[in-house]
């Protein structure tokens, strides 16, 4: 398991992606989509929670989530997101675009010479 | 898309727009606060002290007062610009409607004052083209000026969407001549009506109808005529003083057709004396005359007669209804 000081910052963008993902399973409150990625990428991406709140909003007003007052399994009122039609789109289209990136990244990083010396 | 907006208008109508801002950020504070909460809670049942639990939670979270500021920004930015459109539209519409009712203000009043409106606006409009005038010159028999006959006149005129008649009188002076200024469209159509009355002669009269020339002068050349001693007296046979006595028409010995009409006949009707009498000195024996007669508190009543040799005097009898009738 990587240490702490190795978390990577989470790449501009994709924020979006990782809370849709995180809804595909089902509903899901902020903080849980927070613990979601923070496990699911073995605490790797540093994403400052509060960040998500913002993100979130932001989704519900495009019509990619929709949000409900629930409770909690700790008997809490809480305010759950979940995916709609338009937001499973999108998140087909993040993804595809994701992976086009990262092969894409990956071409350069493969192609001989001009290998970086490690120090 | 057209989805979103739907759905953003609906609850901006169900929204009262004093409860939102209150809702928002309560709803905002409390997610915040429930993050929070669950945050410290793993950290203290991993064996954190609850203050160092809730420094770390603060940490990871991040500015909670900024981010509750950009969640109620993003979600009332739908409903702002609602509001914004909804003042738009309102004062768009306010606007058009002001325009409309000022564009339309004669058309918002009542028939009479929309009418009253038009028609003086018309009169208005035509007045500024009424250039024509009516002159001429009444004389008797000899051509020599007869002054202070009655002259009375009757313009009919077609402004658009419509048909006006108006009434002029105006007396010969020492030449014999009159004029009315001003009276009838010239260049546009007209009908004028003439009629002159003067003491001891002949009622004459003239017609023109012109599609916009001017009026040439006219001269009336009036013959003299004794005086016809009318007696008017009610049902019951007794004389009426104060009856009102208007000459209205004079069919002469040639058949020619002179005429006053009820419009312009002010300035010449007579009132019979206490014994009933009035004496018209507009017809000579022989013509048919038609006369209008209104006893007092009564309607008018026309009647008919041949003008008898001079020096007889014709009684009529009048009906004495309130709605006059006639015989």
């Amino acid at each position: 398991m990587p240490a702490r000081h190795e978390r990577a910052e989470l790449l501009q963008g994709t924020l979006d992606m990782l809370i849709l993902k995180s809804l595909a399973s089902g509903p899901q409150h902020g903080y849980g989509v927070a613990r979601w990625i923070k496990s699911t990428t073995r605490d790797v991406l540093s994403v400052e929670e509060g960040s998500l709140y913002p993100a979130l909003h932001r989704m519900q007003r495009r019509g990619w989530i929709k949000a409900e007052w629930g409770q909690s399994e700790s008997n809490r009122r809480a305010k759950y997101y979940r995916l709609t039609r338009a937001g499973r789109a999108q998140l087909r289209r993040e993804i595809d675009a994701w992976e086009r990136l990262v092969q894409a990244v990956s071409l350069v990083l493969r192609t001989a010479g001009g290998e970086v010396q490690a120090p | 898309m057209i989805r979103r907006w739907l759905i953003a208008v609906a609850e901006y109508l169900r929204t009262p727009p004093s409860a939102l801002p209150r809702e928002i950020g309560a709803s905002v504070t409390e997610e915040i606060k429930f993050h929070l909460h669950e945050a410290v809670q793993e950290q203290v049942e991993d064996g954190v002290p609850e203050a160092a639990a809730h420094r770390a939670a603060s940490a990871r979270f991040g500015d909670a007062g900024k981010v509750a500021a950009d969640c109620y920004s993003l979600a009332v930015a739908d409903q702002i610009l609602c509001h914004r459109v909804h003042l738009l539209l309102t004062a768009v519409l306010a606007i058009a409607l002001g325009a409309y009712w000022a564009a339309q203000r004669p058309a918002g009043a009542g028939v009479a004052d929309r009418m009253e409106a038009a028609t003086a606006g018309t009169l208005a409009e035509e007045h500024d083209a009424w250039t024509g005038d009516i002159s001429g010159q009444v004389v008797n028999e000899r051509a020599e000026p007869i002054r202070g006959a009655h002259v009375l006149a009757v313009v009919k005129t077609w402004p658009p969407n419509g048909y006006r008649q108006q009434a002029y009188m105006t007396t010969s002076g020492p030449d014999g001549r009159f004029t009315i200024a001003d009276v009838y469209p010239v260049g546009r159509q007209y009908e004028v009506q003439i009629a002159t009355v003067a003491d001891r002669r002949t009622l004459q009269s003239s017609y023109f109808s012109s599609e916009g020339e001017s009026l040439e002068p006219v001269v009336f050349r009036l013959e003299p005529t004794p005086p016809l001693e009318l007696r008017i007296e009610g049902a019951d046979g007794m004389t009426v003083e104060g009856a009102e006595v208007v000459p209205h028409r004079r069919l002469d010995s040639r058949g020619q057709d002179h005429l006053v009409y009820f419009q312009s006949a002010d300035p010449i009707i007579q009132r019979t004396n206490e014994a009933g009498i009035v004496r018209l000195t507009c017809y000579r024996p022989g013509d048919r005359a038609a006369i209008y007669i209104r006893l007092p508190n009564r309607e008018w009543q026309t009647r008919e007669i041949t003008v008898p040799p001079s020096g007889r005097t014709v009684v009529l009898k009048m009906n004495q209804r309130k709605d006059g009738g006639t015989s």
